[in-house]
């Protein structure tokens, strides 16, 4: 395994597509920080370190398929259990080096905001993030390993990023769905503006506010899967801590009584409900259950795979 | 050109990741249809099927880069560009017959979903509430941003030769394109609900005198104007995905440019692939 691990880091260093995503990790940290510092925290940025983790990981391990390096190790005598672990532990120490990197850049540039954060909150939320990464990572190198077509394992990898932002997302949404509406009557009142245009008012009639139905409300056993499958997928954490944090960045200046911004106003601190205090801690287990699950069904996959 | 079309054609009957693009897009035209359906009931609301018709348009980008990737990045892993190439046709006639087969194969999976909806939603939902016109000048539209999709997917397909890295470059760049026109949109329209004044829909005197409500200056980062306002209305309407995103939500300010702009880049972006395409070395 050691002689893999070996092998597997000096490739890694000699491959221009590393250094070229290292560089793109840092340059794009360099922007999301400085955006953030001015603008607003976005979850995107991460999308553009998913995709940095993605390309290598396609890129590396297609050519293990391409080039029949899977074939050369067996015949080295290396079980396809440790070649597969191999190219697992390469891909963390890829994906915990490239985060290293976003992450310290960002904190550089953001400086003001966490040190107004409580250590206890900034470190699970560091921590969460990264387990979320690292489980992408292996959902990466699972896929990576078991098709044999880069070209496919590309666009798959690629899609899949997007895929997992859209169902938590999506289930986020499902899930803030009310289960009642408010509903009023209406009253129209028609004017006739300066131009003579007919302007037409909806009004609020008081006294018939009632509470109806939502259609779009889950509840029951639906409502308990959907929060376990929006916890499981891995950018749900990172959706989540980000919100939880959002407030302390500049973008809130806009809608500040005092006109200052969070780094300006000394009266401003942070504030965590208890409930999202404790989900920062509850939801931390997520992560590792998903990575050992995909790396047991990769590690199941691969080594029933048959080489040419 | 007629047998290598024709060759293509075959190519393209036989192959898997067409009949695949086209099923996910039918499939998706009848998910679209009957999922407008119950939302109306639910919600008590009408819809219309002008709401759904034109959703393919962002779709069809990802698809269309997906398809192309693999469809001929098989020209050079398979070697069939070198085989071309000793059989005696030139360089352009290949160039220019797998654009032929790219589009056709783009609008054929197009018309998968169209058929979805005709046949789903059009029971479900009813017709179209717009012009015959307006649906045909944004039908129009979103033919001529489909072509300029193919353009640029086929520039990347013929001049790299490595079937992954056509495939990461183009389904990335799919995906760049729809992040960079949402985000460009999305500033636009906060700045018509913040800021109408600064907007050239609702052009007047007082585009160039800075207030607000209370009298005081807005504060100048949030606020898109001079320069900056022509530029992203221009990314926007030149675009393919800031087309396609205007298409899908009905809110063209100037439709009739946009095919313009699609003609231009499907013909710039061929001119290039032909032009370094006939320098290429080939594999």
């Amino acid at each position: 395994m050691s002689k893999l691990l070996y092998a597997g880091i000096r490739r890694y260093l000699k491959s221009i597509i590393f250094w070229l995503a290292v560089i793109a990790t840092a340059a794009i940290a360099v922007y999301c920080g400085n955006w953030s510092r001015n603008y607003y925290i976005d979850d995107f940025y991460f999308f553009i370190e998913f995709f940095a983790i993605a390309i290598l990981i396609t890129w590396l391990i297609g050519r293990e398929f391409d080039e029949g390096i899977f074939r050369n190790k067996m015949i080295c005598g290396h079980t396809k259990g440790t070649i597969f672990l191999s190219e697992l532990i390469l891909g963390e120490i890829n994906c915990i080096f490239l985060f290293l990197i976003f992450s310290g850049i960002f904190a550089a540039f953001n400086s003001y905001v966490f040190s107004n954060i409580p250590a206890s909150v900034l470190i699970r939320i560091f921590f969460g993030c990264l387990l979320s990464n690292m489980a992408l990572t292996a959902i990466f190198v699972t896929i990576s390993c078991i098709i044999p077509h880069r070209a496919i394992i590309a666009i798959i990898n690629i899609l899949l990023i997007f895929g997992i932002s859209f169902v938590t997302t999506s289930i986020d949404s499902s899930l803030l769905n009310e289960k009642y509406n408010i509903e009023y009557d209406y009253e129209t009142k028609v004017t006739i503006d300066e131009h003579g245009n007919e302007l037409t008012e909806f009004i609020e009639i008081p006294g018939t506010e009632r509470k109806v139905k939502n259609p779009n409300y889950v509840g029951g056993w639906k409502r308990s899967v959907l929060k376990t499958a929006y916890h499981v997928t891995p950018y749900s954490y990172i959706y989540d801590s980000l919100e939880r944090i959002s407030n302390c960045f500049s973008y809130n200046n806009a809608y500040r009584d005092n006109g200052l911004t969070y780094e300006e106003d000394p009266d401003t601190k942070f504030s965590i409900t208890k409930a999202d205090n404790k989900a920062l801690s509850v939801d931390l287990v997520y992560m590792p259950i998903l990575t050992i699950v995909i790396t047991a069904a990769g590690y199941a996959l691969f080594r029933r795979r048959d080489f040419k | 050109m007629n047998k290598l079309l024709f060759a293509n054609f075959a190519r393209l009957r036989k192959s898997k990741i067409f009949w695949l693009c086209a099923i996910i897009m039918f499939g998706f035209g009848v998910f679209l249809s009957v999922n407008t359906y119950y939302d109306a009931k639910a919600f008590k609301y009408k819809a219309c099927l002008d709401d759904i018709f034109f959703t393919y348009a962002p779709l069809i980008g990802i698809i269309c880069s997906v398809f192309i990737s693999l469809f001929l990045g098989t020209e050079y892993s398979d070697r069939t560009m070198r085989n071309k190439l000793i059989i005696g046709r030139t360089r352009s006639t290949i160039y220019f017959s797998n654009l032929i087969v790219n589009i056709a194969a783009t609008v054929v999976i197009c018309l998968f979903y169209i058929a979805a909806i005709c046949t789903f939603g059009i029971p479900l939902i009813g017709v179209f509430q717009s012009d015959a016109s307006i649906i045909a000048e944004y039908l129009f539209g979103t033919f001529m941003m489909i072509i300029s999709f193919c353009a640029i997917f086929t520039l990347i397909g013929m001049l790299i030769q490595n079937k992954a890295l056509i495939a990461i470059i183009n389904v990335i760049l799919a995906f760049a394109l729809i992040i960079i026109s949402s985000a460009v949109i999305d500033s636009l329209q906060l700045n018509v609900e913040t800021y109408p004044e600064y907007t050239h829909t609702n052009h007047s005197a007082e585009n160039d005198i800075e207030y607000s409500d209370d009298g005081s200056s807005p504060p100048d980062k949030f606020i898109i104007k001079g320069v900056k306002l022509d530029i992203y209305e221009f990314l926007i309407d030149f675009l393919p995905m800031g087309q396609a995103i205007q298409y899908r939500y009905r809110i063209a300010n100037e439709p009739y440019k946009m095919p313009l702009y699609s003609l231009g880049i499907t013909i710039v972006t061929t001119g290039i692939g032909i032009f370094v395409f006939r320098k290429k070395n080939i594999r």
